[in-house]
């Protein structure tokens, strides 16, 4: 289909504003995590008594769900994005509520709501939605004077982190709350406040090391005073070790029938025993490429609100990828958290499609009357201009 | 700081000056009016995100090209089954006696076969003897997905198994022991499990105090080898000559050991018939037991260097000293006679060289059961004794030191040690008088000595010259030991093999008990025949004077040289 520039129609527009690398780098991510599935899980399903490709055609299903729903999205406008956020961002607390009293306990933790046969973990969905309505006030905040956006941002926050806590989910607290901390420095808010954060943020992870038993094992576990041997996290670095560069083969890792959660939180660690170091390299390349084109677009985007809401959501997206790989290999504690698009699971895959599609649908290109007006760079010789060095035509 | 703000103004004024001719553009909605700090906060934020990516490459890096023994260490429990990586043992010149190799090890996955029946068949074309119903009840149990069939075969097995094309049967390279010498020092080098773990010998000793280090896949230990005492050309010599041995007299075994008697380095030891190391089932035969250390043996005449020693250093005696063994002595209900009973009255030189029961009997009632006691204690011989290729057995002695244990004793009966412990006991006698612990280990410190000292100086050098004049005397029963220019001295044994109620006459361990160069004592030789035969070049003699003793002048031409002693031709008959 060849679409003329004269064409006004919405995907005539779409087609012409959106970001094809960005796109290309997240389909290709999407068909990455399909095959990789297909590697990782079928041992994993037949370990649970399940078919033996029962992972894999469930993950197949919410991938192409997924695409579609990323699609759709990035067709919004950014108000449209921010309208999204605000209704998925109160439909999903209203879920982490009911979780609350109805959500079936799994692994210590009230995350899932079941809905027919499948369960929701709608934690998931408020990640994205939360990163962009708190983007706007931050962005409010920096701007205008006449809102008091920073108070609401900063309430919102801990409202959503309380939430997060009280399931409890550590490891989701730490990536929202890292995130809108960076984004209230990206928003220039006073450095004051942001003194404030980082002792705020300090006396919590001190009271979750305190509060949560599971949360001080897994530290005491990762720095060595408690025996790390025949967990998950030993073997999975272990399995890197197995692979070395090039990897053992396809199929033939061991590792993946030993982890009950090959083919979730470990998925990396698969990767890197049947394909080696350098296929994870390969693919860490591929979510860096994604953070680096969302934040280069964002750098050039005039409206602080807009701005903050892509470097929103790519940090969120490339601090999940890093947790998840740095637990992988051992650099971080173990904490349950998924690989983007590569991990099994649902929810996670739908709500990062959910945060692709606003990702892509900030980032569009749109008529900018400030771009238009304004050199993109302002050259030096305007500073000579100014030193009343006219220079003789 | 300040400098900073005023270029940003100015950059913003000229900025508008270009765009507007100094009319202020209107802020776009939501734009942000902070540059300055904003900029920098992106730049820290994108440099922390690239560290952070970085530092994943460099840890994905270092794990999958570093060392793996350290995270194998850091995780003890394995993916699949864990072997050990052993340090190689090497002899005191540095010779490989053992090491490790990379060996294919052969696998199936029972969730992999399609065919089990096919798979077990065409397997034990290729492995014979493989437990064909065993194989095929694991490989029915479709939720294992591990199970051995066959670990450390060779690579041309490895090829055709391979060849067979079998689903689900693959392999992992694992480590095996290798022994490059074959059978050679088997005894005391021992062996080690399926996982390479040691269980007996000095592989094992090697778990206990070396250290191995647990590993998943083949990876050579990285370990500086452990260094014996062992001599791998002495060892060899050794074994040569006990080979000869059973050829010659066809004993039902044979042992022999070369000591440095000053410093308790085992430089050879070795028991026929010898085990391999790679087949550790030989050691639970009873024929293959170590006759050095795994059995006690009432060891008989070879006893009375010891007797004659205490008598000397005790001051009861003189070489000179006239005993008169032309009577039997009476003990007990027992009575004990000379083999060869002599009509006169001997030196206590010649008690030796004569070898007389009746004299060393003499010798140590002199002394008194509680002083003869006493010195064997000292000497080491009633206690257990432990060396690095595990314990010797323990000895077995009178429970009460009467007139009747005292006098057969003396003579090496009713006492029954592993021999290692009595050729230490007897080092002792020729290194200047100083207790030595025997060690298979290289000791690099001085050869010296500095045990408790047991007899004089003066004494042990009378014993030298005792053990030289019966290897040289007309009538000495060691003349077949003597070897030109080694100036070799020793004692003959044959002592009757205990059995049940009483001791049978026809089985013999006939014994040598070696020392040279007689002038300086190094190194001490001990060899045994269990059960030798009469032949006609002894004219039908089983004692130790004609096989051990000839078997040992042959061992100490060989050696002697090896061992750094020179000859000294112009002194064969001193």
């Amino acid at each position: 289909m060849k679409l003329s520039r004269a064409d006004r129609s919405l995907l005539a527009e779409w087609s012409f504003t959106i970001d094809r690398s960005l796109l290309i780098a997240l389909v290709s991510l999407v068909v990455i995590g399909v095959v990789l599935s297909a590697a990782a899980s079928p041992a994993v399903a037949l370990k649970k008594g399940l078919p033996a490709y029962y992972f894999v055609e469930r993950h197949i299903f919410f991938a192409a769900l997924g695409t579609v729903l990323m699609i759709v999205i990035s067709f919004f406008s950014p108000a449209g994005v921010r309208r999204l956020a605000a209704g998925l961002f109160l439909a999903a607390v209203a879920g982490m509520i009911a979780v609350r009293f109805s959500g079936a306990e799994i692994n210590g933790a009230q995350r899932w709501l079941n809905i027919g046969s499948y369960s929701l973990q709608p934690s998931e969905f408020a990640k994205p939605a939360f990163i962009v309505i708190i983007a706007w006030l931050f962005g409010e905040a920096s701007s205008r004077s006449d809102m008091p956006a920073l108070p609401f941002g900063l309430a919102l926050w801990a409202f959503f982190a309380g939430l997060l806590v009280a399931q409890p989910d550590v490891g989701q607290t730490v990536l929202i709350s890292s995130t809108a901390g960076l984004l209230y420095l990206l928003a220039g808010l006073p450095a004051v406040g942001a003194g404030l954060l980082v002792i705020v943020g300090s006396g919590g992870m001190w009271l979750a090391y305190e509060y949560f038993p599971h949360v001080q094992s897994r530290f005491l576990k990762y720095f060595g005073s408690a025996p790390l041997e025949s967990s998950q996290a030993g073997r999975a670095i272990q399995s890197f070790a197995e692979g070395g560069l090039f990897g053992r083969g396809p199929g033939e890792g061991t590792i993946k029938s030993i982890l009950p959660d090959a083919h979730t939180d470990y998925i990396f660690a698969v990767i890197g025993e049947e394909y080696g170091a350098i296929a994870c390299v390969a693919l860490l390349g591929v979510f860096a490429f994604i953070t680096i084109r969302a934040m280069r677009r964002a750098a050039g985007e005039p409206n602080a609100a807009d701005r903050l809401a892509i470097q929103g959501l790519a940090l969120v997206f490339a601090l999940q990828s890093l947790i998840n790989m740095g637990v992988n290999i051992g650099l971080l504690p173990p904490k349950g958290m998924t690989l983007p698009f590569i991990s099994a699971g649902g929810s996670s895959m739908l709500a990062l499609s959910i945060t692709a599609g606003m990702l892509l649908a900030l980032s569009r290109r749109r008529p900018d009357p400030q771009r238009l007006k304004k050199p993109r760079w302002i050259p030096a010789i305007d500073e000579v201009q100014i030193a009343g060095q006219t220079p003789k035509s | 700081m300040a400098v900073d703000r005023d270029d940003v103004l100015i950059r913003g004024a000229a900025a508008h000056m270009v765009s507007g001719a100094g009319v202020r553009a209107p802020l776009g909605r939501g734009e942000a009016a902070s540059g300055a700090p904003r900029r920098r906060a992106e730049a820290a934020v994108y440099g922390v995100l690239f560290s952070a990516f970085m530092v994943v490459v460099a840890q994905l890096l270092v794990l999958a090209v570093g060392r793996r023994t350290d995270i194998a260490l850091a995780i003890s429990e394995p993916v699949a089954a864990t072997s050990f990586s052993r340090p190689d043992i090497v002899d005191r010149n540095g010779r490989l006696l053992a090491t490790d190799l990379e060996a294919p090890s052969i696998f199936a996955d029972p969730g992999v076969v399609l065919d089990r029946d096919e798979v077990v068949e065409k397997l034990s074309t290729v492995l014979p003897d493989l437990n064909a119903s065993e194989l095929l009840r694991a490989l029915s149990d479709k939720s294992r997905r591990f199970v051995w069939v066959r670990r450390g075969v060779s690579p041309g097995i490895a090829q055709r198994v391979h060849d067979l094309g079998l689903p689900g049967v693959s392999f992992r390279y694992e480590l095996k022991r290798a022994y490059p010498g074959g059978k050679m020092a088997g005894h005391a080098l021992g062996y080690v499990d399926v996982d390479n773990r040691g269980v007996a010998g000095i592989e094992k000793y090697i778990d206990d105090k070396v250290g191995v280090d647990p590993v998943h896949s083949a990876v050579l230990s990285n370990r500086p080898p452990v260094r014996l005492s062992l001599d791998i050309g002495v060892q060899h010599a050794l074994e040569d000559e006990l080979d000869d041995a059973m050829r010659r007299y066809h004993p039902e075994g044979a042992a022999g050991v070369v000591l440095n008697i000053k410093t308790g380095e085992i430089l050879a030891s070795s028991s026929l018939p010898r085990v391999d190391p790679t087949w550790p089932a030989q050691t639970l035969n009873d024929k293959r037991v170590d006759r050095m250390m795994g059995g006690t043996y009432e060891l008989g005449s070879v006893f009375k260097a010891l007797t004659l020693a205490m008598a000397l250093d005790e001051g009861l005696v003189k070489p000179d000293t006239v005993l008169d063994v032309t009577k039997p002595l009476e003990a007990g209900r027992f009575t004990v006679t000379d083999m060869h009973p002599s009509r006169r009255p001997l030196t206590v030189t010649e008690v030796f060289t004569h070898s007389s029961n009746v004299g060393a009997g003499m010798l140590a009632l002199q002394a008194g059961p509680e002083k003869f006691r006493d010195f064997l204690q000292k000497a080491g011989l009633l206690d257990p004794l432990q060396t690095e290729a595990g314990a010797v057995a323990s000895p077995q002695v009178p429970q009460r030191w009467n007139r009747v244990t005292t006098i057969t004793a003396s003579f090496g009966h009713g006492i029954a040690v592993a021999p290692l412990q009595f050729a230490a006991a007897a080092a002792t006698i020729f290194n200047g008088g100083k207790t030595v612990h025997p060690t298979f280990l290289r000791k690099f410190d001085a050869g010296t000595a500095d045990g408790k000292p047991l007899i004089s100086a003066a004494t042990s050098r009378q014993m030298a010259e005792l053990m030289r004049a019966n290897v040289i005397d007309k009538d000495g029963t060691g003349r077949k030991a003597d070897v030109p220019g080694y100036r070799v001295g020793g004692k003959t044994g044959t002592a009757d093999i205990a059995s049940k109620g009483g001791y049978t006459s026809n089985a013999v361990i006939s014994s040598f008990l070696g020392a040279f160069p007689t002038d300086d004592p190094q190194y001490l030789t001990f060899v045994m025949l269990f059960e030798p035969k009469g032949i006609a070049d002894t004219k039908g003699n089983r004692t130790g004077g004609t096989n051990a003793a000839p078997v040992t002048g042959e061992l100490i031409a060989r050696v002697a040289a090896q061992l750094g002693v020179a000859p000294q031709l112009d002194v064969v008959r001193q």
